[in-house]
């Protein structure tokens, strides 16, 4: 048996190998785990550690190993957003106002993942209700990132997904899940060294998952492996008929494309991504990963997005539009926390004034401006017009490519205090992935190198056309090999 | 804006604070500001996007199904009587 410190260190394919050739016990596996996860307390990952729960469930774990009664995700310790609604174990959303919600129910991925017998040992932290590119607007305290600058300052770990992140690249989960609405697991894997995935609109359930923006929110993995993101997404993705944005399309089997060539698929680069004033670190990698591709195969073609300019602008009136009627809900009455007031009025004003952190506040306020009688017109709908026209943009456009190919943000993770203060050079931060939920595409980051001089972790990121995430996974195979440093290596060596 | 902030608030239902109206005006100022450069394009003849991928509405079958989790639901409430969510008195 391997020493049992090592066993954070597999991945999800080998651990399910050894569990299932019983080399060690699901049991084992997750207690190392636990040991990792207070090991890392001080990162702040996590939200509620769920340790006693996730001993029991290896217990179940072990005994249907025994019986040879093995499930595709058996007894591998995973980590959710606190984002997602898990029954009987309280749920969030980084926020005051959920701080004693405890959901009557589980979301359909949470329970996909626990039916294929995946093993929650926690809830990870993030952005008040998401909203956020650096994981400080919590309510329970920023994230850290196990990535140190130069001057042994941890680094944050980006966000809103930023505790999974966090988790995975800290070893004390093998995979999470994440939320993404404008860049949430994109982003965070690129400042934490790890994979992720935004699938397409549709291509999961959100049944469960706290809303933010509705048509634009995604949920999806984030790994330290390309295959292990491809394990996850096929045991997230699929029709759900509680949520009736979800596509009723077959699941393709995403292992079988990873390994597959990429000779003769057309990537397209598009040129108003290659930002005045740029930073050359990550313009060279950008660079680097192109000529790899093409080395191996793959035909290179610069590409227009014209709309590229118009699509954060477009974002900041949609998301906090759908955000201000969704978080409607908060208010006091049946569920989360109250501030009782001598009116129902004062009640829902103290409650909402208490409950909320300024990110939220901020942007509820926004979405209340521009959906309000008299600036509907020259806002949202414009907003609304605008997406088509960013949809028909990359209609257009894969019409002559198979994929897009940039960074994944421009630039690597900064440090708490460092982080933007101006919430528009905040919202910069997702100028590259923003375009992918605002057409509903699916997109990939891949760990691909090392920032110059901090030597902290660059993302690539690919986009796909709707429902072509196999060859988001292929191709982001490619990239993961050839990355400066081996992705893995990289995180053992800061952990 | 600092009046509008404070409508916007009131209308959300948000109490804030003086300060936070002081901020978050000049923040929103600078947003809207920023959102302004939607205007140089012409979009009069584009359509809404309604689903990104553009799925239609999918419906159901219109059955019956009993999931009784009243217990688990109320459990969550601030207050609550008789199975009841309890609210200041609204009506005079």
């Amino acid at each position: 048996m391997p020493n049992n410190s090592d066993l954070i260190y597999l991945t999800l394919q080998n651990a399910l190998k050894g569990l299932i050739n019983k080399d060690f016990t699901a049991q084992e596996l997750v207690a190392a785990h636990i040991a990792q996860m207070d090991a890392t307390h001080h990162l702040n990952a996590y939200i509620t550690q769920m340790a006693d729960h996730a001993l029991n469930a290896a217990k179940d774990s072990d005994a249907r190993i025994a019986k040879g009664e093995t499930r595709p995700l058996e007894g591998i310790p995973i980590a959710m957003k606190d984002l997602f609604c898990t029954k009987g174990v309280r749920t969030t959303a980084g926020s005051k106002i959920l701080e004693n919600f405890i959901p009557p129910y589980e979301s359909t991925i949470g329970q996909r993942l626990l039916d294929a017998g995946a093993i929650t040992i926690g809830k990870t932290n993030l952005d008040e209700f998401a909203m956020g590119s650096s994981n400080i607007t919590s309510a329970y305290g920023p994230t850290l990132s196990p990535w140190k600058t130069p001057a042994n300052k941890h680094c944050l770990p980006g966000g809103s997904s930023g505790g999974s992140a966090a988790a995975v690249a800290s070893f004390s989960a093998i995979a999470a899940t994440g939320t993404d609405t404008g860049g949430s697991i994109r982003q965070p894997a690129s400042f934490s060294g790890i994979v992720g995935i935004k699938p397409t609109y549709g291509r999961c359930s959100r049944y469960g998952i706290i809303a933010f923006a509705s048509s634009l929110d995604q949920a999806g993995p984030l790994t330290r492996t390309v295959e292990d993101a491809a394990i996850m997404l096929q045991h997230m993705a699929g029709f759900d008929e509680h949520d009736s944005t979800s596509v009723n399309k077959p699941t393709p089997n995403y292992l079988d494309e990873i390994g597959g060539s990429v000779k003769g698929l057309k990537i397209g680069i598009p040129n108003e991504c290659r930002m005045e004033g740029m930073r050359s670190d990550v313009l060279e990698l950008w660079e680097k990963a192109a000529q790899i591709l093409q080395d191996v195969g793959a035909i290179i073609k610069p590409i227009s997005l014209p709309m590229l300019k118009y699509a954060l602008p477009t974002y900041y009136i949609i998301a906090p539009a759908e955000a201000s009627s969704n978080l409607a809900r908060y208010d006091g009455v049946r569920f989360g926390q109250r501030v009782e007031g001598d009116s129902l009025d004062e009640l829902y004003m103290k409650t909402r004034e208490a409950g909320f952190g300024p990110e939220v506040k901020r942007r509820i306020i926004m979405g209340t401006h521009v959906l309000s009688s008299g600036f509907y017109d020259a806002y949202y709908v414009k907003a609304q017009k605008l997406r088509t026209h960013i949809i028909q943009n990359f209609q257009q456009t894969f019409t002559d490519i198979d994929l897009i190919l940039t960074p994944s943000a421009p630039t690597p993770a900064f440090t708490f205090g460092e982080e933007p203060k101006d919430p528009v050079t905040m919202y910069m931060n997702d100028i590259y992935t923003v375009i992918a939920n605002l057409a509903g595409l699916p997109g990939i980051s891949i760990p691909f190198g090392l920032s110059k001089p901090e030597g902290l972790p660059l993302g690539m990121q690919l986009i796909a056309p709707a429902f072509e995430e196999s060859l988001l996974l292929k191709v982001g195979q490619t990239l993961y090999t050839f990355a400066e440093k081996d992705p893995v290596q990289a995180l053992r060596e800061i952990v | 804006m600092i009046g509008e902030v404070k409508r916007m608030a009131k209308l959300a239902r948000i109490g804030i604070t003086e300060e936070e109206a002081t901020q978050f005006s000049t923040q929103l100022s600078n947003l809207l500001n920023w959102v302004e450069q939607l205007n140089e394009i012409d979009l009069s003849q584009v359509e809404w996007t309604v689903h990104p991928t553009g799925q239609e509405q999918v419906l159901r079958e219109d059955v019956v199904r009993i999931e009784n989790t009243v217990d688990d639901i109320m459990a969550n409430a601030p207050d609550a009587k008789f199975n009841m969510f309890s609210v200041p008195k609204v009506v005079e």
